[in-house]
């Protein structure tokens, strides 16, 4: 008796014939595929990439930080209460407070005087800022409280000053008149970007040589993240009890949080995009076999006179529209991959590729498959072999 | 006992073209017998429906005592797959595969397992000649090699008859002859060939032979080949008896 149906392998042999024998039409059908496939995983892994990144830089930076300002209102310089620090360091769940105070005091230095002095601020610090807001040193080193007059400069401060890299000799700025040494550069701060502009001083070395009464204008606190909701209308009564509406709390990591959503209303689009090119990649292939079983009426004859059943026919193609598509699903993934590590890489992200949408995208490629090899395939089975033969 | 057996069979086209009417005719194994016949005069349906690749209107084919009027398209294939080899004018080769691999293809839908094909193959194009051919590609082989790798692509799974449709319609007389006489010398060792041409040389060296002419079996070297139920009307051409080279040879001028 005949078996009726082949082996998997010799499926699969009957099945590639036809891509082998016209590879290079089989590259550019597969290559639809691919391009569908490819958007797929790129839509989809670039987002994930940038979230990660974002996560990333939350934690690193502190989903637990809150900042305080006073509320400016007309011409009036509103501040802090001089005691913040400690008035905050009181409340319940704040594990850690500090403070920033603007002393006003006029930046000088040669380098800066063709750019205009006023942008610069010169901030006095008080208190685990540099905890606080995980400030990290590029360059030198972090105040540390020396009875000298130093300071350490913003990425950004330093920049315009000449200095992102600290001269072996010791280099002073003038600020409101005084010399004071720079000790460090800072590393870029996306939760603090207010302090990237600006020279840092001890609030000790603000007191001694520029004001004795200087005054907060920002307060940093942190606490639980649990807690950070009901912690905010707590510190605007804190800091100002009579009138709480006159200090703004906020949370800085939201800003980046909302920046980001914006971003990702266009991944639906993309998504969008991602199925109108697996369509015509798939309609591609369609078109591909449609020709191919025209072209191949005498082989179709011959292997029904060598005695192919119908079915074998019809899986025969059906075969190559897998085969087509599968290889265009892997070729996708992979160029996907490649392009969302360069391109993660290249803005320092860290590289993720969901590997369900790696899968979902080869389950469509296949789906994809058997959708455009269906007519083909049934076209081809029921074609009268003498028909076929007679074809040259 | 007849391997193939056609009864009254008649194929028609619509109302107007009757391409076959009432054939009858019996090949017995281990023969090599003829039909012959100018274009148009039916060869070709008479050879699908041989070949059980076509089906007749009315009448009986019998491939091996089995009547395959009643069978569905896939036990008649399964029944092609078996018991029929093709042999066809224009070969039909798959000019991408190797000789060996052409041939292993007609083992493959005859249900012969994987490892058994390349030994069989080998074994087939060994018996036609190409032993030292095993590994050339169809544009590398001549016009009458390729026909000898058909031949071997049917006689691979040792059928019950192998049907040789104008085996040398594309060769030239030498290879023709070559064709020819290896269809003979397979004959001689127990395959039994039906071979279906125009030319009346081809048919010559057949020991029997039926004349076609316009969908009618009118010559014959044994009566009971003749087809229709004794029509005295329809010409008789062949020579009965003497000569059966002279008979067809000069059936072949008639129909000039």
């Amino acid at each position: 008796m005949i078996r009726a149906r082949l082996s998997v392998l010799d499926t699969l042999a009957v099945g590639t014939v036809g891509l082998r024998a016209r590879r290079l039409r089989s590259v550019l059908a597969a290559l639809g595929i691919a391009i569908g496939i490819a958007t797929v995983v790129l839509v989809t892994s670039i987002p994930a990439s940038s979230q990660a990144d974002l996560d990333r830089r939350l934690s690193a930076l502190g989903a637990d930080l809150l900042r305080a300002d006073p509320v400016q209102s007309g011409d009036e310089v509103r501040t802090l209460p001089t005691e913040s620090q400690a008035m905050l360091e009181r409340v319940g769940p704040v594990t850690g407070a500090a403070v920033v105070a603007n002393t006003h005091a006029q930046v000088r230095s040669s380098a800066l005087r063709s750019q205009g002095d006023g942008a610069i601020t010169a901030l006095a610090v008080s208190g685990s800022l540099d905890e606080l807001l995980r400030l990290r040193v590029a360059d030198g080193r972090a105040l540390d409280g020396d009875v000298e007059p130093t300071v350490v400069l913003g990425s950004d401060a330093a920049e315009r000053l000449g200095l992102d890299r600290l001269p072996s000799a010791p280099v002073t700025i003038d600020i409101g008149g005084v010399a004071f040494t720079v000790v460090g550069v800072l590393a870029p701060s996306p939760l603090a970007v207010d302090l990237q502009s600006a020279v840092l001083m001890d609030w000790e070395d603000a007191e001694v040589w520029l004001d004795p009464d200087v005054r907060p204008t920002v307060a940093y606190v942190t606490a639980p993240v649990e807690t950070i909701g009901e912690l905010r209308p707590v510190l605007a009564s804190t800091l100002s009890p009579e009138s709480p509406g006159r200090v703004l709390v906020s949370r800085p990591s939201d800003v980046i949080a909302a920046k980001q959503a914006s971003g990702a209303t266009f991944e639906g689009m993309f998504v969008g995009l991602a199925g109108v090119a697996l369509l015509v990649g798939g309609v591609g292939i369609a078109n591909t076999l449609f020709a191919s079983v025209l072209e191949r009426r005498r082989e179709i004859g011959l292997r029904r006179a060598l005695g192919a059943q119908r079915a074998s026919i019809r899986t025969q193609f059906m075969t190559e529209a897998l085969c087509l598509c599968l290889a265009g699903g892997a070729l996708g993934s992979a160029g996907g991959a490649v392009v969302t590590v360069v391109w993660a890489t290249s803005r320092g992200w860290p590289v993720v590729i969901p590997l369900g949408v790696v899968c979902v995208g080869i389950a469509a490629a296949l789906v994809t498959g058997v959708l455009a090899g269906i007519a083909p395939s049934v076209r081809a089975a029921r074609l009268a072999p003498t028909l076929a033969l007679s074809a040259e | 006992m007849s391997v193939l057996e056609l009864e009254d069979v008649t194929k028609t086209y619509g109302p107007d073209v009757v391409a076959l009417d009432r054939v009858s005719l019996r090949v017995e194994r281990g023969e090599l017998f003829t039909i012959v016949g100018r274009s148009g005069s039916g060869k070709s349906t008479l050879m699908n429906i041989m070949g059980t690749l076509d089906a007749p209107t009315s009448g009986t084919v019998r491939v091996d005592g089995q009547d395959t009027s009643g069978l569905t398209d896939r036990e008649t294939t399964e029944l092609r797959a078996r018991s029929i080899g093709f042999v066809f004018q224009s070969f039909h080769l798959d000019d991408g595969q190797t000789a060996t691999e052409n041939v292993m293809t007609g083992l493959l839908y005859a249900g012969v397992p994987r490892r058994l094909r390349r030994g069989l193959a080998a074994e087939a194009l060994d018996r036609v000649g190409l032993s030292h051919r095993l590994l050339h590609r169809p544009p590398q082989l001549s016009g009458g090699e390729r026909q000898r790798v058909a031949i071997a692509r049917a006689i691979a799974k040792d059928p019950t008859i192998v049907l040789a449709d104008e085996p040398t319609g594309a060769l030239d007389s030498r290879n023709g002859e070559l064709v020819m006489g290896l269809l003979e010398q397979l004959s001689s060792e127990g395959a039994t060939i039906a071979v279906i041409t125009h030319d009346a040389t081809v048919a010559a060296r057949s020991p029997r032979r039926v004349a076609l002419h316009d969908g009618v079996i009118v010559g014959a070297d044994r009566a009971a080949d003749v087809a229709g139920p004794g029509d005295p009307a329809r010409p008789v051409a062949a020579a009965r008896g003497g000569d059966p080279g002279a008979g067809a040879a000069s059936l072949s001028e008639e129909q000039r």
